[in-house]
């Protein structure tokens, strides 16, 4: 399914942590679907934020106009559901980015309902769905029995193990996207290797009661620092002599 | 030389720790390390008893790109004593620490297997050497190390050492290359 692996960028990557915390209302074991479904779930959680804001998305997958970037928003109280008119491919992403970017950035009475924890969640939604569109370019062309697809047609093909491709680095940041969903975090700390250390989190942490919240955030960096040299070691021990380079010491 | 002993050492307690971890020794050290090849990340779940029975309160992943994510829910947190959330929270992170200490058994095991197996074939023929050197002429030394069956194994070992690190980091990269069985 996977099919190359650069050693060097994930060190590279390393250069940085970067620990999150999410408070969430449920928690499921499940692991990520197959690729098309994990894409149709990924844009159905971005469809099913957008409706609740009050979006009106069935004027992004009306037929017409054929660019999204044209479409004037509209709100609605009770937006009608898009759900079917989700399908694999570049196209409903983009319509997904446009509607995030143009609710985001609108003004007048009805945008109160985007307060500023909604406008950075969309802000993810339009960085995601770019981040999305650009792997629909890269996506091998053994992938393309799914492109077009809806999850009704998706159900009825028996998606084999191994019958596509997807690049892994592709897949790591499409199974962060899928673990996320439209989940608001509530502390993010950003730890680089210089020592820099950056951290946001929402306004609600800062207010009273919060302190268990903010004790576990705390403890998640202790322990994601203390950890840090493990990560590094074994890429150190996989990649070789090129990743020493970047990273320093010889084992 | 003085680096070179630290990472013995530091390797050892590698071990060591993976041994008297708090997830439950080498079996689990191992069973990380594979998860962690398979979907190049740790995933560790802590379940408490809430409203709705036993269930995952605390999720905690930490991706190889270093990138980790704890996940909290939010019924368990809003319905539970702060004492027992942190107490709770304060072993749900030991065990990710745990788990990702397992991690640096691969690397740490890789490394000494290499080093004992190296040690393996010079030892013994390095002593028959130092031994024939003082019986022996000094012209007659390299052949009869040469005709020695203890020194001609001595040094295959100790090369079947050496490339014995190369071999598994392959088998790692391959392993690395074909995981990610997420689909």
């Amino acid at each position: 399914m996977d099919s190359g692996f650069d050693l060097t960028g994930t060190a590279r990557s390393l250069l940085n942590i970067e620990i999150k915390t999410i408070v969430r209302d449920n928690m499921t074991a499940e692991p990520m679907p197959p690729l098309p479904h994990a894409l149709l779930d990924i844009a159905g959680y971005y469809a099913g934020e957008l409706c609740a804001l009050g979006v009106d998305l069935a004027i992004y997958f009306a037929a017409a106009p054929a660019d999204p970037s044209m479409i004037t928003l509209a709100w609605a109280d009770n937006p009608n559901s898009v759900s079917e008119l989700l399908t694999v491919c570049a196209d409903t992403f983009d319509r997904l980015r446009w509607a995030a970017k143009n609710a985001s950035k609108a003004q007048g009475p009805q945008a109160v309902r985007i307060t500023p924890a909604k406008r950075i969640l969309l802000d993810r939604i339009v960085n995601n769905c770019d981040a999305i569109k650009e792997m629909f370019k890269r996506l091998d062309p053994s992938t393309a029995q799914f492109i077009g697809k809806t999850r009704a047609q998706l159900v009825g093909i028996t998606i084999r193990r191994g019958s596509y491709a997807v690049q892994v680095d592709d897949l790591i940041a499409l199974q962060k996207m899928w673990d996320i969903g439209v989940e608001e975090i509530v502390a993010q700390t950003l730890v680089h290797v210089t020592g820099d250390i950056t951290m946001r989190v929402r306004e609600a942490l800062g207010r009273p009661g919060s302190e268990t919240l903010f004790a576990i955030h705390r403890q998640s960096i202790d322990v994601s620092v203390a950890c840090w040299h493990y990560l590094l070691d074994v890429i150190r021990e996989i990649a070789g002599a090129t990743v020493r380079v970047l990273l320093g010491r010889t084992g | 030389m003085q680096r070179w002993a630290a990472s013995v050492v530091a390797d050892v307690n590698a071990l060591a720790t993976a041994w008297g971890s708090v997830r439950g020794g080498w079996r689990s050290a191992w069973r990380d390390a594979s998860q962690f090849l398979s979907h190049r990340r740790a995933l560790i779940d802590t379940e408490a008893p809430t409203q709705e029975g036993v269930r995952v309160v605390l999720r905690t992943r930490m991706r190889l790109t270093g990138d980790v994510q704890t996940d909290i829910l939010r019924s368990w947190l809003n319905g539970t004593s702060p004492a027992f959330v942190d107490e709770l929270v304060r072993r749900h992170f030991s065990s990710v620490a745990a788990a990702v200490q397992g991690w640096s058994v691969v690397p740490a095991g890789i490394r000494l297997g290499s080093l004992c197996t190296v040690a393996l074939g010079i030892i013994p023929g390095s002593a028959y050497s130092i031994r024939l050197a003082l019986r022996a002429e000094w012209q007659m030394l390299i052949s009869a190390l040469l005709l020695n069956w203890w020194v001609l194994s001595g040094i295959a070992i100790a090369v079947f050492g050496f490339l014995l690190r190369r071999i598994l980091r392959l088998w790692l990269q391959w392993k690395f290359r074909g995981g990610l069985s997420i689909r």
